[in-house]
């Protein structure tokens, strides 16, 4: 999953679903009124797959909270924020 | 193969055995071939001027897309969703859409409150980029 982020108060507003991302997948975004595309950080819970196949690990200490995500019943990705100052996913 | 019908593995992982993670297909999962999909929430004020979630899905053709919208993040609408409504004093017009260029997916929703103050919704959307190529 990729979560979009803005970059001034970590508020996480938007989301792209999935496990496996790539190239493509991460050279999307989601802006809005309130998020400029320039304001938008990106944080990844999943894998990137590149070219060749080979798959690298974002956020993986994550993946319970993203099964969690996935099931929506339970916890949504826009109730976290990114801690700006160590870059990690917390509860707002 | 307990709980799928269909399964297929990356090149050289067992597909008996394997992970799911490992699998180029599983029924286990979600199949709409190759979708874009995700989710988000903005703050829409109720003075009528529409606010727009730009998607920019990296394609290089129009692609087919669907949007959905919730008030409460739980009951979702699909889009488009045009609506008055009456009700506690206040008249409520509701004009949102969704539309697609090679570039963007655009979610836009207008909120318009005849009476009543100045007040910020907050709308939350869903949406599916179909990455099959259609003739737009």
């Amino acid at each position: 999953m990729i979560l979009f982020y803005n970059k001034k108060n970590g508020n996480v507003f938007a989301t792209i679903d999935g496990r496996v991302h790539d190239k493509k997948q991460l050279g999307c975004y989601v802006c809005d009124s309130n998020n400029k595309k320039e304001e938008i950080g990106k944080f990844i819970i999943g894998w990137l797959e590149g070219k060749d196949g080979n798959r690298v690990e974002y956020n993986l200490d994550k993946i319970k909270l993203l099964e969690k995500f996935e099931d929506i019943t339970t916890e949504s990705p826009l109730e976290y924020k990114i801690d700006l100052k160590k870059g990690t996913l917390i509860k707002k | 193969m307990a709980d799928y019908g269909l399964r297929i593995s990356r090149d050289g992982v067992d597909v008996k055995t394997g992970d799911d993670k490992d699998m180029v297909l599983t029924s286990k999962y979600s199949n709409l071939k190759g979708n874009l999909s995700g989710s988000g929430s903005v703050s829409v004020l109720n003075n009528g001027v529409t606010v727009t979630v730009t998607i920019a899905h990296g394609l290089s053709y129009i692609p087919m897309a669907q949007g959905f919208f919730s008030e409460n993040n739980s009951a979702f609408a699909i889009l488009p969703y045009f609506n008055s409504l009456s009700g506690g004093g206040l008249y409520t017009q509701y004009r949102h859409n969704v539309t697609s260029d090679s570039t963007n997916v655009y979610l836009k929703f207008n909120i318009a409150e005849l009476l009543g103050p100045p007040y910020t919704y907050t709308v939350y959307y869903k949406h599916f980029i179909f990455i099959d190529k259609g003739k737009l």
